[in-house]
């Protein structure tokens, strides 16, 4: 659909008559895709934009929406997740705001969206070339837990000066005897840059080396978008002696699904009182259920 | 005699705060007894400095508080902006150039790879509150070392060597007394075999009976590992006592330098005299 | 059977509703904008202010819309800002040619012109006035008659004011910013991200927008003692400034219109000895909209953001200017509230392996 048939759809609703196809001005579109196009050119390196007020707060996902919003066409399909969920508060809330400023058509199947919004998830089903997975952002600068002023890290990445991320896991071997990081796990990016990932869990980072998916990274409040192309070399970093991990669920199965190679929510069942397991990714755990009602 | 090429060789070195105007030269320096010029207020901390260190020597750089010494040792080390002057350094992987020219990038995997420095301050060669082993970890993954059982045993080693209980590895230098903050800068600065070491005014500051032990250490070290070192101090003790070849500086420049026990016997320059005459006192 | 992860779409939007029913549940009158513009104008002021857009109407809209919260209404006029191309940049004025309504100097009793003390409610001790409790339109008509009557006949105010601090620049008592004769150039914040040490331009203009909470912190820190600026308001000013724009087509400048704004001059006595003799230095603020308090925290922290080796919180450039954005540190404190199940999950797993580790 061209843009000005779009507009001629639109009835006389305020939002409409006020607010133009995807809600941000066109000038400032074409500034975002500048720079994602520039961040598209150094992988994992972190370019400052012009970063827009958007009608969701800051932390909210402001990042990914102005990278959605400057990307999306009338054509593309569009799913939003969070928490691995599609029905979660902030997916419904920004899923809700893309669709009143642009009407595409919105889907929770991964492979049937075009474009994809993310918090904290990768979705389990693999990901193919032609999808673009945007990601939500709150701390863009993997330094910052080790240093926090922003002129000095600048001057970290500036000069690959790593080894205070590096100390801080030696240090945590030694106290903890593990790499104590959860989530946001530090990544080397085409052996150059060090990429925080947005808190997605250690069991996605994996999913970002050599993918076929270009992989969209946008902070609203800090200012910064990245990007991780596909077929880039991704790395967490690790010691050979204590390597990277994920998250363990060995003898843990989905409650719904039975899934057992999938990122699981812990929670306790208010009936009995034991720890139960589900997948965290809603749409994957939905999948599984109507493939296995249709084998039996 | 033939003498090997110097592992380092620094000529012209040169810093200043302030513009400079054209009559600087006309009133500071040794001869005026002053490194501020009157005219136009520019700090000349060391003006056009000259040093070669040989493979396995121990140059010693002596002069009071403000002779510009302790600033050649931080220009050499790049924390200081020199504003003249040509470095090079002898040693694998690094480039035939003057390597104050190099971007912050180069010089800090240089800085890391050849050089290992000890402050007077243990704050400023170390962080108090990641363990000693982290401190000495630190350097070693800056060169690219990636597992820990093979950094913690390379930092026992250097701990044993420098004489800090191995099983206090895990400890912050932040519990530590001044002596044992020291030996363990040491260790880190010995920890990638550095070729060249710089030693700042690193007894300064200790008890006396600390400052022979420390001095020990590091003339034991020298025996052993033959490292080409400078040492900076305005105590003629240490010159003495670890260095073979030794400049005395003066209001950013250098006044005298020659062999440490000839200038020590018969000093030339008459502030040299000076020093060497108030120490004996 | 699949329940656990449905039936969020529907309670997000009761929740909404149930916000919308609390403000009309109890049948009072609706808020007509004119009453939020006229009546509660520092309001509308700081929401200009902090939402960094001059239009009192859309400031009284999104006041009433977002029930009162100062934050939450900048907030929307930052969100409308975005949806608007921008169109040009006005051109530079001086504040000597503002329409002034209100002018107080502490550093000198008499000054040029005269004190001018205009509106403000500095003077008034803060009583509640329990006769607002039932003000009825007559009375509030009669109320507007009386002030009428009592304010003294004034003679109209001078078009423009010499600027106070001026007294001092002449005599050579005030440190003069270093310039080489060009204006550097201005960077707008809202188009390109603050990088550090950020240029003067981009620092002001960060403090115009931000919160004037976080500005009061800040400054009050510097003021109290983590810090050394020893202010003295040199001149506060209220007033109108013209807005001039150059004609697209004839290239003339205009004036379009003008805007409300509070200005401070604040005089550090703590003195400057750069040049050959110690001087004094100024600290700048102005905001748009009446608001004090701001202009002059901004003016405080201007100076003492200019330290050149900071030791307190308030003289970090960085510090200050990321921290007193009051939108951003809005929605990044409330993203708190937002699920984070699975980061917590993984935080969980990592405690758990490593004390079976320190068990073991």
């Amino acid at each position: 659909m061209k843009l000005a048939e779009w507009t001629e759809r639109q009835t006389g609703e305020t939002r409409r008559a006020v607010y133009s196809f995807a809600f941000i001005d066109e000038g400032a579109k074409r500034e975002i895709r500048r720079k994602t196009l520039k961040a598209v050119a150094i992988p994992g390196y972190q370019v400052p934009f012009g970063s827009r007020e958007m009608p969701v707060a800051r932390g909210w996902g402001t990042g990914g929406i102005q990278l959605t919003l400057s990307l999306i066409g009338p054509d593309d399909i569009l799913k939003i997740i969070d928490q691995g969920s599609d029905d979660s508060v902030n997916a419904v809330n920004i899923r809700k705001f893309v669709r009143s400023v642009t009407d595409v058509e919105t889907t929770t199947e991964t492979a049937a969206a075009t474009l994809i919004q993310t918090r904290h998830r990768i979705p389990e089903e693999p990901m193919r070339d032609g999808q673009i997975l945007v990601f939500q952002v709150p701390i863009p600068e993997p330094l910052r837990d080790v240093e926090p002023s922003e002129a000095e890290t600048r001057r970290m990445h500036a000069e690959a000066d790593y080894s205070r991320m590096w100390l801080h896991l030696y240090e945590d071997i030694v106290k903890y005897k593990e790499i104590t990081i959860g989530s946001r796990y530090p990544l080397m990016v085409n052996d150059r840059h060090l990429m925080d990932p947005s808190p997605i869990p250690r069991w996605d980072c994996p999913k970002l080396h050599q993918s076929e998916t270009l992989y969209l990274f946008g902070a609203g409040r800090e200012k910064r978008i990245y990007a991780i192309p596909p077929w880039t070399e991704v790395e967490p970093l690790g010691f050979e002696d204590h390597p990277f991990r994920v998250e363990n669920f060995e003898g843990k199965t989905c409650r719904f699904c039975g899934a057992d190679n999938a990122f699981l929510d812990e929670m306790k069942d208010e009936e009995t009182g034991e720890t139960v397991y589900s997948c965290s990714d809603t749409a994957y755990c939905l999948k599984v259920l109507n493939e296995k009602g249709a084998d039996s | 005699m033939n003498l090997p090429h110097p592992i380092l060789e620094a000529r012209g070195l040169t810093k200043r705060y302030g513009d400079g105007c054209p009559t600087c030269f006309d009133h500071t320096g040794a001869a005026h007894g002053r490194n501020r010029c009157p005219d136009c207020g520019t700090v000349w901390a060391c003006r056009d400095v000259d040093l070669t260190i040989h493979p396995q020597e121990v140059l010693g750089v002596v002069g009071e508080s403000g002779s510009g010494k302790s600033t050649v040792l931080k220009m050499l080390h790049y924390d200081l902006e020199a504003d003249g002057g040509d470095m090079r350094v002898r040693a694998e992987g690094v480039e035939d150039s003057n390597l104050f020219d190099l971007t912050s990038f180069r010089k800090r995997q240089l800085r890391n790879a050849v050089m290992g420095i000890v402050y007077q301050h243990p704050h400023l060669g170390l962080r108090m509150n990641v363990s000693s082993g982290g401190n000495i970890a630190e350097r070693l993954l800056m060169a690219g070392w990636r597992n820990v059982g093979d950094m913690r045993n390379r930092a026992s080693e250097l701990l044993e060597r420098t004489e800090v209980p191995v099983e206090r590895m895990d400890e912050a230098p932040r519990n530590f007394s001044g002596g044992m903050q020291q030996r363990v800068q040491i260790a880190k600065a010995l920890s990638n075999r550095p070729a060249l070491l710089l030693l700042d005014e690193v007894t300064t500051g200790l008890d006396v009976s600390v400052q022979a032990r420390v001095l020990d250490l590091i003339r034991r070290l020298q025996e052993e590992l033959h490292v080409a070192t400078l040492v900076v101090s305005h105590d003629l003790g240490v010159i003495r006592m670890l260095t073979t070849r030794c400049m005395v500086m003066k209001n950013g420049q250098v006044v005298e330098s020659g062999l440490t026990d000839q200038i020590l016997e018969d000093p030339q320059h008459a502030y040299t005299q000076l020093l060497v005459s108030s120490a004996l006192v | 059977m699949y329940v656990a992860v449905k039936g969020g779409r529907e309670a997000i939007e009761n929740a909404a509703k149930a916000f919308r029913h609390q403000q009309v549940r109890n049948g009072s009158d609706p808020l007509h904008l004119e009453q939020i513009r006229d009546q509660l104008s520092l309001a509308v002021d700081r929401v200009m202010g902090e939402g960094g857009m001059y239009d009192p109407d859309y400031g009284a809209l999104a006041l009433k819309q977002c029930a009162g919260d100062v934050l939450e209404a900048s907030f929307m006029l930052r969100a409308f800002c975005t949806t608007q191309p921008r169109l040009g940049y006005s051109l530079p004025t001086s504040t000597s040619e503002m329409r002034v309504i209100r002018r107080i100097s502490a550093a000198f009793k008499d000054i040029p012109g005269g004190q001018v003390l205009g509106p403000t409610s500095d003077y008034l001790l803060r009583l509640l006035n329990f006769e607002l409790m039932k003000e009825e339109d007559p009375e509030y008509q009669q109320t507007l008659g009386r002030l009428l009557e009592e304010l003294p006949e004034a003679d109209p105010l001078p078009v423009s004011f010499p600027k106070v601090v001026d007294l001092l620049r002449e005599e050579g008592l005030l440190a003069m910013p270093e310039t080489d004769g060009v204006a550097p150039p201005l960077v707008d914040i809202t188009r390109e991200s603050l990088s550090f040490p950020a240029p003067r331009s981009a620092a002001l203009q960060a403090m115009a927008r931000a919160e004037t909470g976080g500005l009061l912190a800040l400054a009050y820190s510097s003021m109290r003692g983590y810090g050394m600026i020893h202010p003295t308001v040199g001149e506060l000013r209220v007033g109108y400034l013209p807005v001039h724009v150059v004609n697209p087509y004839t290239g003339e400048k205009e004036c379009i219109g003008e805007a409300k704004v509070t200005e401070a001059e604040i005089i550090s006595e703590t003195r400057d000895d750069s040049g050959d003799l110690p001087r004094f230095s100024l600290g700048y603020g102005l905001c748009l909209g009446h608001n004090e308090t701001k202009a002059i925290s901004m003016a405080v922290l201007d100076r003492s953001t200019q330290a050149e080796e900071p030791q307190a919180p308030s003289e970090d450039q960085e510090f200050v200017l990321l921290h007193t954005e009051g939108i951003e540190s809005m929605g990044f404190c409330n993203h708190f509230k937002l699920p984070h199940y699975v980061t917590f999950q993984s935080a969980l797993d990592r405690l758990r392996t490593s004390r079976e580790k320190l068990q073991s």
